[in-house]
C-alpha cells in the first residue's frame, strides 16, 4: 500500500502549492493557520498539519481555498494510518464538492481506505468507480483493484482488470507495474505460459521502469518453480534466465534513479521556461521525488540482500538434472564453488559429489566428497556424503576407503535413514575384498534387520555367490536353489540356475550340468549370460567325451557371449574340439566366420593364426603367406596393433621352410636351394609399406624372429639391436617396447632400457604385455642396489599387469629382492617354487638353486649350502654364471667347515676347465691357489 | 558534378521516414519528422502553431535526448535473433547500424540495441566481411559489455594469440557477458579441433548454461558440444542436443543433423 499512501500524499502537495500560488481561505488569522499547515504538510508533520486544517475549519473560513483544506486533512489523516477519520474526511470533501478538481482523487482515496479497513468488496467497487471516471487516476486504480482483487483471491478477475490496463501498451510506471501484476496473477492461476510471456515483455528497455527489481526476481523464481515443478524444463529455465544477480540489479535500480534524475531536472528546466507550468511541473517532480525515494529504498534493500546465485544456479541445475542433462549441472555447481559468496557451499559440494557419480566419474566425485566431509564433517548432509563417497571408492576399487567410509557412517549416525545402504554396501566391499566370510555376515545382517529392505534380495543371492566364489558349492547350491525358490521371476534368477549349475559341474555331476543348462536355455533364452551358460554346457559335454555335441554348443556361446573373454574361451574350445576330432578345415571355416563377423575383436590375431596353420596344414603354406601379410598390411603401421608381432612371427615360421607342394619345388625359379630370407622379403618387402621407423622396426621384428628360428642367435640380436637402436620408444608398440627394453637390459644399457618401459607403461597402459616393463623396472631397481623398490615392482607387475608372459622372471625377481632385504624366510618358498616348476627349467632354476644354497650358507648350515652349490655345478652345467659362482660358494664353505683339501679340489676344478676360464670366479680361484701355494 | 553530389549524401546520415520525440533541454518536446543530423545540429519538420509542418533545427548541445521510434526491421531482427539467426539478424540491422551510427552521439540512440543484436551474430555467423564493415564505421557504445565484445571479434582476426589470453580471462563460469559467451565459443572450437573432447563439451555448455540470452550463440554452441559428445562416444546426449536445435533453432537443424551421422 506504500506506493497508494505516497500517491495521496502527493495530491495533497499538489493542492497545496496550488492554493499558495492562488488564493489562501479567510482573513488572515485563517491565513497564517493555513500556511502553518501547509508547511507541517510539505514537512512530513501530518500531526501538526491535522491540528491546523481542524482549526481552520473551526475558524469557519469559507470560500473556494476550503475545497483544499477537506482534501489535505484527509489526506493528512490517511498519511498518519487513521483510516476511518480518512476515509470520512474524503467522503466529507466528495459531499461536499461533488464537481470538485479532487473529486475522483478523493474517491480513489475513499477506496484505498476500504482496503485498509478489510471492506474489500466496498474498495473493489469503489476502485471501480474511479475506474469509469477515467482520468489521471484511472490507471492507479485499475492497478490496486487488480491487486486487491489478487489478495481475494478472485485471479480470473484480477487478470482482467490488470490486462485491460496494459491493454494499451507498457508506457508508464503504472502499466509496467500492472505487468508484473499480472504475471504473478497467471503463474497463480496457473497459466504458466502467459506469466512468461509477460515476464519476458518487461525485459530490455521496460526495466527501467519496474519499481523494485527485486521483485521481478521473485516472479521469476515463482514462474520458474511453477515451470519445473511441472516438469516443463525449458520453460524453467527460460524464467530462470531472467532472474538477475545482485550486482546487476544494483546496476538497474542505479541507472533508473539515474532516469528519474534527469527527467527532475528536465521538468526544473522547462519550469523556468514557461512558469505556467510551474505548479504542474513541481508536482510531477514530487512524484518522481518519491519514486527515486523509493528506488533508493530499494537500492538499499537490494545491496543488503544475499546475492541469488546459489539459488539461482541450485534451480537450473536441478531443471538440467531433470531433463538428464549433467553435464551442465555440472557447470552450474562448480561456478557457484568458485564465487566469493560461501552461500550454499555445503549443498554445493554434496550435489557435485552425487553429480560427477551419476556422470561416471568417481574420481572427481570422491575428491569434492572428501572436501566436503573435511569443511562440515557433522552436519546433516555428511551421512548422505559418506554414502556416497563409500559408493564411489567401492566401485573405483579403493575398498579400504570405501570400508573405512561406510562404518564411519555406521557408526557415528546408527539412526540415519542411511544406514540400510551403508550395511549392504559394506558388504559388498568386504564381498569385493574378497572377504567372503565378513561379507556373508554383513548380508545375513542386512536381511535380518531389513527385511523389506531395498536390497533383500539381492542381499539373499550375494550370500550364495560368496559361498560359490569362497569354493563352498555345497552350501551354494543350498542358498541358489533357496534364492530360486523364493524368487522365481527374481531380477537374479537366470545367474542363480546358471551358477546351479556350474555348482553341479564342480561337483563333476556333468549329465545334470547338461540337463540344467538344456533346461536354462529354455527358460531364459538369449539373456544376456546365455554365452556363459553355453559354454558350460560345452565343458559339461566335452567332459563327457561328446565333443561332437560339444561343438556347436561352444561355436553358439562364442556367437552369445557378452564378454571378450567368454567369446575367446567358447572359440577356442571349439577349435579344441574341432581339432581332437580332425576337422582342421571346418575349425578354419569356423575363424574365417568369426573374423568376419567380429573384426575388431581381440580375439582375431588368434583366429587369424589358425586361418593360416590350417591353410599350411592343408598344403597352402604360400597361401597362407598372402593371407597373413593381406591381415598385416592393414595395422602394420598402426603402433596401437599389439597384435602385428604375432602374426609376423608367424608368417615367418611359414617362410622357414620350403613349401611341401609337388608344384613348388624347394628351389627359387632360378634353381637355387630355397632361402627363407628371401621369402620373407618377398612378402615383407618394406617398398610396399609406407616408409616409417615402425614399419622399419616391424620389418626387422619379423627378420629376427626368422634367425631366431634358424638358430643364428646373432643374427636375431643384431636385428634386435638395430630394432632399439634406430627407433625412438614413441614410434614403437607394445611389443618392440617390450622385446626392445629386455634387449637393452641384456646389453646392460639400463638407462635406455628404463626409457622403453617407461613408454610402454605410459602409451600403453592396458598391453597384455605390460609385465615386461614391470619385470624390467624391478631388475633394474635390483641391478641399482635397490631392492625394496625392486620388490614393488615386482609385486605390481603381479597385483596390475597380470605378469602373464614374465611370471618366472617376476616371481625369481621377487625372491632375489626378499634374499637381499635380508627376508630369507620368505624369499626361500618361492625360491623353491622357481626351482621346482618344470615348465621354467633352465638359468632361472640354475640361480634358485644357487641361492637356495645361499639362504642354508647365511644360516650357517654349509653342509645343507654346500649340497645346492653341488647341485648347480653338477645339473646346470650350462648356465656358466652360476655354475662358477657355485664352484667358488662350495670352496669357501669348505673353508669355513675347515676342510682346506676339499676346498682346494673345488678350487682347481674351477679354475682349470676351459669353459669356465674366462669367468671372474675363475680367476679369484686362481688367486687363492697361488696363495696357498705360497703359504 | 553528379558523382561529388552523391558522395556527399553519402556522407550524411540517413534518413528514415517515421516519427520520432525530440526533447530539447530546454523542456521542449517536438514530434519530429524527417529527422537528420547536419555537422553540430539535429534538422527535423514538427508541427507549427497552426499544426502545419515547420523545419526545426536544434544545436545538438541543446538536445536532452531522442526517442527513435523502433524500426521495424529491428523488431524482426530480434525475432531473428530469438530463433538464433545469425545471417538474417545482419542483413536486418545492416541498415539500422548505418542510421544509428550517424546518430551515436544523440542521447537516447539505438547503436547499443542494434550492436546488441550485431555483435553476437558477427561472433556466431563467422561473417568477416560484416566484420570488416564494422571496423569501418565502429563508434564505441559506451556500454562496456558490447565494447569488449567488439574487442574481441577484432583481436580474433588481428591478435590470435592477445584474443586467446582474452579468452581463457574471460570465459570463467559463471559469467555472464556476450564476452564470455563469445570466449567459450572461440575456447570450445580451439578445443574440438585439438580433439579435447571434454574442454570442448564443458566450453560449449557454458555458453548454453551461463549466457542463456544470448540465443544468437547457441546453436553453435550447441552443435559444437554434440560434435563432442558424438567424438566422445556419447551420442545419446549429442541427440539431446539436436532435440533442442529443432525445437529452439530449427534453421540449424540441418548441420545439427549431419553431425549425427
Amino acid at each position: 500500500m506504500r506506493r497508494i499512501l505516497g500517491g495521496a500524499v502527493v495530491f495533497s502537495t499538489l493542492l497545496s502549492t496550488l492554493l499558495h500560488a492562488q488564493s489562501t481561505p479567510g482573513g488572515s488569522p485563517a491565513a497564517e493557520v493555513y500556511t502553518k499547515a501547509m508547511n507541517a504538510f510539505a514537512a512530513g508533520d501530518f500531526q501538526t498539519a491535522i491540528v491546523n486544517l481542524e482549526e481552520m475549519l473551526t475558524l469557519g473560513a469559507g470560500g473556494p481555498g476550503m475545497e483544499s483544506v477537506h482534501f489535505s486533512l484527509a489526506a493528512a489523516h490517511f498519511n498518519t494510518k487513521a483510516t476511518a477519520k480518512a476515509k470520512a474526511a474524503f467522503e466529507t470533501y466528495i459531499k461536499l464538492y461533488p464537481g470538485g478538481s479532487k473529486a475522483v482523487d478523493a474517491l480513489l482515496g475513499i477506496a484505498q481506505c476500504h482496503t485498509l479497513l478489510g471492506e474489500k468488496d466496498k474498495a473493489a467497487a469503489t476502485f471501480e468507480l474511479v475506474i469509469q471516471k477515467g482520468g489521471s487516476s484511472k490507471e492507479q486504480a485499475q492497478l490496486a483493484k487488480g491487486a486487491l482483487q489478487k489478495e481475494m483471491g478472485q485471479v480470473s478477475e484480477a487478470a482482467k482488470t490488470l490486462q485491460s490496463l496494459i491493454a494499451a501498451g507498457l508506457k508508464t510506471p503504472e502499466s509496467v507495474q500492472a505487468a508484473l501484476l499480472l504475471s504473478s496473477v497467471e503463474a497463480e492461476r496457473g497459466e504458466r505460459t502467459n506469466a512468461l510471456k509477460i515476464l519476458e515483455q518487461l525485459q530490455g528497455r521496460l526495466l527501467n521502469l519496474v519499481e523494485n527489481p527485486l521483485q521481478l526476481n521473485a516472479l521469476a523464481f515463482e514462474i520458474g518453480d511453477a515451470f519445473l515443478h511441472a516438469l516443463e524444463l525449458k520453460q524453467a529455465l527460460l524464467a530462470y534466465s531472467m532472474v538477475r544477480r545482485k550486482e546487476d540489479t544494483v546496476l538497474l535500480q542505479q541507472q533508473r534513479m539515474q532516469s528519474l534524475v534527469r527527467r527532475m531536472e528536465a521538468n526544473v528546466a522547462s519550469a523556468k521556461l514557461d512558469p505556467a507550468r510551474t505548479v504542474e511541473l513541481t508536482s510531477a517532480n514530487n512524484r518522481l521525488r518519491i519514486q527515486y525515494d523509493t528506488a533508493k529504498q530499494t537500492l538499499e534493500q537490494t545491496t543488503g540482500a544475499p546475492d541469488v546465485l546459489f539459488a539461482l544456479r541450485a534451480r537450473q541445475a536441478s531443471a538440467y538434472q531433470e531433463s538428464g542433462r549433467l553435464e551442465e549441472a555440472i557447470l552450474l555447481f562448480e561456478s557457484i564453488l568458485l564465487a566469493p559468496d560461501k552461500t550454499g557451499r555445503e549443498e554445493t559440494l554434496l550435489n557435485l559429489g552425487s553429480l560427477y557419480a551419476r556422470a561416471g566419474d568417481p574420481n572427481k566425485s570422491v575428491r569434492v566428497l572428501k572436501e566436503l566431509l573435511a569443511e562440515y564433517p557433522k552436519t546433516t548432509s555428511s551421512d548422505t556424503a559418506l554414502l556416497l563417497l563409500g559408493t564411489q571408492q567401492l566401485q573405483m576399487e579403493q575398498l579400504e576407503p570405501a570400508s573405512a567410509a561406510l562404518e564411519k557412517l555406521l557408526k557415528q549416525s546408527p539412526k540415519s535413514p542411511q544406514v540400510p545402504t551403508a550395511l549392504f554396501l559394506l558388504a559388498n566391499t568386504h564381498f569385493s575384498k574378497g572377504s567372503y566370510k565378513e561379507a556373508i555376515a554383513g548380508y545375513q545382517t542386512y536381511i535380518a534387520s531389513y527385511a523389506s529392505g531395498e536390497f533383500y534380495e539381492e542381499a539373499g543371492y550375494r550370500i550364495a555367490l560368496a559361498h560359490f566364489f569362497n569354493g563352498e558349492y555345497a552350501p551354494a547350491l543350498q542358498k541358489f536353489e533357496s534364492y530360486s525358490k523364493q524368487h522365481a521371476d527374481g531380477q537374479f534368477a537366470p545367474d542363480a540356475a546358471y551358477r546351479i549349475a556350474a555348482c553341479y559341474q564342480a561337483a563333476r555331476k556333468s549329465d545334470e550340468v547338461v540337463r540344467l543348462c538344456a533346461l536354462w536355455e529354455a527358460l531364459y533364452g538369449d539373456h544376456p549370460i546365455s554365452g556363459d551358460v553355453l559354454a558350460l554346457h560345452g565343458d559339461a559335454l566335452s567332459a563327457l567325451n561328446r565333443h561332437a555335441e560339444a561343438i556347436p554348443i561352444y561355436r553358439k556361446a562364442s556367437n552369445r557371449g557378452s564378454s571378450d573373454e567368454v567369446v575367446h574361451y567358447a572359440l577356442f574350445e571349439a577349435n579344441k574340439q574341432l581339432q581332437k576330432l580332425g576337422r582342421s578345415e571346418e575349425a578354419a571355416e569356423m575363424f574365417r566366420e568369426f573374423l568376419a563377423a567380429k573384426p575388431k575383436h581381440p580375439s582375431n590375431v588368434l583366429a587369424m593364426h589358425w586361418v593360416a596353420k590350417a591353410m599350411h596344414k592343408a598344403g597352402e603354406t604360400e597361401e597362407a603367406k598372402g593371407f597373413l601379410i593381406e591381415k598385416i598390411s592393414g595395422f602394420i603401421n598402426d603402433r596401437t596393433q599389439d597384435a602385428v608381432e604375432q602374426l609376423l612371427s608367424q608368417l615367418a615360421q611359414l617362410c622357414l621352410k620350403a613349401p611341401r607342394s609337388t608344384s613348388n619345388p624347394p628351389q627359387t625359379e632360378g634353381g637355387l636351394p630355397y632361402n627363407p630370407e628371401e621369402s620373407l622379403s618377398k612378402y615383407l618387402d618394406k617398398k610396399t609399406f609406407q616408409d616409417t621407423p615402425l614399419v622399419a622396426a616391424r620389418v626387422l621384428y619379423a627378420q629376427a624372429e626368422l634367425a631366431r628360428m634358424r638358430r643364428k642367435p646373432e643374427a636375431a640380436a643384431a636385428a634386435l639391436d638395430a630394432i632399439c637402436d634406430k627407433t625412438p620408444p614413441k614410434a614403437l608398440g607394445a611389443a618392440l617396447l617390450a622385446q626392445s627394453g629386455d634387449r637393452l637390459l641384456e646389453r646392460k644399457e639400463n638407462k635406455r632400457a628404463a626409457d622403453f618401459y617407461v613408454e610402454l607403461m605410459t602409451s600403453f597402459p592396458k598391453s597384455d604385455l605390460l609385465d615386461y616393463a614391470y619385470n624390467g623396472k624391478g631388475q633394474l631397481a635390483l641391478l641399482e642396489g635397490k631392492p625394496e623398490q625392486a620388490l614393488q615392482w615386482f609385486t605390481d607387475a603381479v597385483d596390475k599387469a597380470g605378469a602373464s608372459t614374465k611370471l618366472r622372471d617376476v616371481t625369481l625377481g621377487r625372491a632375489k629382492a626378499l634374499f637381499l632385504l635380508g627376508k630369507v624366510e620368505d624369499a626361500k618358498p618361492i625360491l623353491e617354487q622357481v626351482a621346482s616348476t618344470r615348465e621354467w627349467r633352465g638359468e632361472c632354476t640354475a640361480e634358485a638353486v644357487f641361492l637356495l644354497g645361499e639362504i642354508l650358507a647365511k644360516k650357517g648350515d654349509l653342509p645343507g649350502a654346500i649340497q645346492y652349490f653341488q647341485r648347480v655345478f653338477v645339473a646346470y652345467q650350462r648356465y656358466e654364471r652360476f655354475t662358477g659362482r657355485a664352484y667358488l660358494r662350495t670352496a669357501e664353505c669348505f673353508e669355513q667347515m675347515n676342510e682346506p683339501e676339499k676346498a682346494l679340489a673345488h678350487y682347481k676344478e674351477l679354475a682349470t676347465k676351459p669353459r669356465l676360464a674366462a669367468l671372474e670366479e675363475a680367476k679369484t680361484a686362481k688367486k687363492r691357489l697361488e696363495t696357498r701355494a705360497s703359504q | 558534378m553528379k558523382q561529388i553530389y552523391w558522395c556527399v549524401l553519402a556522407l550524411l546520415p540517413p534518413v528514415i521516414a517515421h516519427s520520432d520525440s525530440v526533447f530539447l533541454k530546454d523542456g521542449k518536446v517536438y514530434p519530429a519528422k524527417e529527422l537528420r543530423k547536419e555537422g553540430n545540429f539535429l534538422l527535423f519538420k514538427a508541427p507549427g502553431p497552426d499544426g502545419t509542418p515547420t523545419d526545426v533545427v536544434s544545436p545538438m548541445n541543446q538536445v536532452e535526448r531522442v526517442e527513435f521510434t523502433e524500426l521495424p526491421a529491428l523488431a524482426e531482427a530480434r525475432q531473428l535473433a530469438r530463433q538464433g539467426d545469425s545471417a538474417g539478424v545482419l542483413e536486418k540491422t545492416a541498415a539500422a547500424a548505418v542510421f544509428f551510427r550517424g546518430y551515436s552521439d544523440v542521447p537516447g540512440n539505438q547503436w547499443a540495441d542494434v550492436m546488441r543484436l550485431r555483435l553476437p551474430a558477427l561472433a556466431a555467423g563467422n561473417a568477416d566481411a560484416s566484420l570488416m564493415e564494422l571496423q569501418a564505421q565502429w563508434t564505441p557504445t559506451g556500454d562496456a559489455e558490447l565494447d569488449t565484445a567488439y574487442r574481441l571479434l577484432l583481436a580474433a582476426k588481428s591478435d590470435p594469440p592477445g584474443a586467446r589470453t582474452a579468452w581463457k580471462a574471460l570465459a570463467q563460469p559463471g559469467a555472464n557477458s556476450l564476452a564470455a559467451g563469445i570466449s567459450w565459443l572461440e575456447l570450445g572450437k580451439e578445443a574440438l579441433a585439438e580433439k579435447r573432447w571434454t574442454d570442448a563439451i564443458s566450453a560449449f555448455l557454458s555458453v548454453e548454461v551461463f549466457v542463456p540470452t544470448q540465443r544468437l550463440l547457441q546453436p553453435k554452441a550447441l552443435i559444437g558440444a554434440a560434435k563432442a559428445f558424438v567424438a566422445k562416444g556419447e551420442k545419446t546426449k549429442a541427440a539431446a542436443l539436436v532435440e533442442d536445435i529443432k525445437s529452439e533453432y530449427p534453421k540449424a537443424l540441418t548441420e545439427a543433423m549431419a553431425v549425427l551421422k
